[in-house]
């Protein structure tokens, strides 16, 4: 069953990179419609349509990205504490922090170049402030976030060995009070008052994310009992998965229509986390799943901090170039989405494989992690 | 080549991408941060693929795989 964590990892990232293009595809649909079609924007025409609908299912299952990436980071920090030490070592955190950071900042700065080229008034307590809390873009969230949750492991992982249930429960439940806010910012509910405390509370990417982080640690210091349970439990999963992706879907059209918004991010959402761990399960309950295609995420999962940092450049390069020179692609989302997704992905590969075929080679982990 | 010649090429090549890299039997590979996650998940293929060996899940743990010399040792049960 580990082994095909890198697996997972593979296809985690392809759905970072999908999930992602989809921002682009909406955007080329709703506001650069004048493009291809004589009408002003923002135009929603095709909100309902079966392009619509088709993005909504696929982005259900491509929003589950950070969820597996920060279980399998969960999982390393379990096998990297020793069986006689009462938790992982500094030493341990320290070193893979220093292997996230050093990629981290490289991509940052590229990204931060990109943006002072184009025009954008950036003061160093500005930059200062993207790099910190991983704002130089959208994803970059994600790489704060792992290092903070690195840094409290020394604290997660004795609760993780002897009070895993305590563990798992409370990282869970604080997702209710976060869902009710998102919901009631959605719904314009929530007292104008109390609006940025709540919010900062809901958009506080350690509670938000912690349970998964602390998943991959118990599934690391409990693994063999977890087998015993997925396996015994298949069927029960399997109609698990297919429950929470009808309960994920109606969450999300429900609140959509409620808050006459075009679009919310499924992974705020609390049946969408329930259809992560689900997915998640059925995945690794199901040996032969996808056995044809494991060289090939394999092949992915092994690059996926370098696909991941990069891929953010590519992806919206294209769509802006895409705009300005070829804006009949924009007439055609999902070949849109295709082309975006094989360039989001192709180009971090291209850029790894000649750095590994120099002279650089040796430098390669700290560029690409 | 033997089995811990093996895997230090392999580590060397794939993992750190230096093939002149030095790399010592003993080093500790998950303190010294040569290993992390996506890397054991690599070795535990590579070790199935290159010697047959299906490392069990609850095996996949510090002990086994803190240096060359552990995994060797690991290894020689099989």
């Amino acid at each position: 069953m580990v082994k095909r964590l890198l697996t997972l990892n593979g296809i985690a990232v392809l759905f970072a990179v999908g999930h992602h293009a989809i921002h682009w595809v909406l955007t080329g649909m709703f506001w650069w419609t004048d493009r291809y079609r004589p009408v002003s924007v923002p135009n929603f025409d095709l909100q309902g349509g079966p392009i619509y609908h088709t993005l909504v299912i696929a982005d259900q299952f491509m929003s589950t990205a950070v969820p597996i990436f920060l279980l399998i980071s969960g999982y390393f920090i379990s096998i990297s504490t020793k069986k006689d030490e009462k938790t992982v070592s500094w030493d341990v955190i320290l070193r893979r922090t220093l292997k996230l950071i050093i990629p981290y900042l490289i991509w940052s700065a590229v990204i931060i170049g990109l943006r002072y080229i184009e025009g954008n008034q950036l003061t160093l307590s500005i930059i200062i402030r993207m790099i910190i809390t991983g704002g130089a873009t959208g994803p970059y969230y994600y790489i704060p976030l792992l290092i903070l949750l690195l840094f409290i492991s020394p604290i997660l992982v004795p609760l993780a060995r002897f009070h895993w249930k305590i563990l798992l429960f409370s990282t869970f439940l604080v997702q209710i009070p976060i869902t009710i806010i998102i919901y009631g910012y959605s719904l314009s509910v929530i007292p104008n008052n109390y609006e940025n405390v709540l919010i900062s509370f809901a958009d506080f990417n350690l509670l938000v994310y912690g349970f998964w982080f602390a998943l991959g640690l118990v599934f690391g210091f409990h693994i063999r009992e977890i087998s015993i349970n997925i396996q015994k439990y298949r069927q029960p999963m399997l109609l698990a998965l297919v429950i929470t992706i009808i309960l994920s879907l109606l969450e999300f059209y429900w609140l959509t229509t409620h808050s006459n918004k075009t679009w919310i991010a499924p992974q705020t959402l609390l049946f969408n986390k329930m259809l992560a761990l689900t997915l998640i399960l059925n995945y690794l309950a199901r040996e032969n799943l996808l056995k044809l295609l494991t060289r090939f995420f394999n092949f992915l999962g092994k690059q996926s901090y370098g696909i991941y940092l990069i891929h953010v450049i590519p992806l919206e390069i294209t769509a802006r170039l895409t705009y300005h020179f070829a804006p009949a692609l924009l007439k055609f989302p999902l070949t849109f989405f295709v082309v975006i997704v094989i360039i989001g992905l192709m180009t971090p590969l291209l850029l790894m494989e000649i750095t590994t075929r120099s002279t650089a080679r040796r430098f390669c982990s700290y560029i690409f992690g | 080549m033997d089995r811990k010649a093996t895997l230090t090429e392999y580590i060397k090549n794939e993992i750190m991408r230096n093939s002149k890299a030095t790399l010592a039997e003993e080093e500790d590979l998950l303190g010294s941060g040569i290993l992390d996650s996506l890397a054991i998940l690599q070795l535990v293929g590579f070790i199935d693929e290159s010697f047959g060996i299906e490392v069990p899940d609850q095996d996949v743990i510090y002990e086994n795989f803190s240096s060359i010399q552990a995994l060797d040792e690991y290894l020689k049960q099989y």
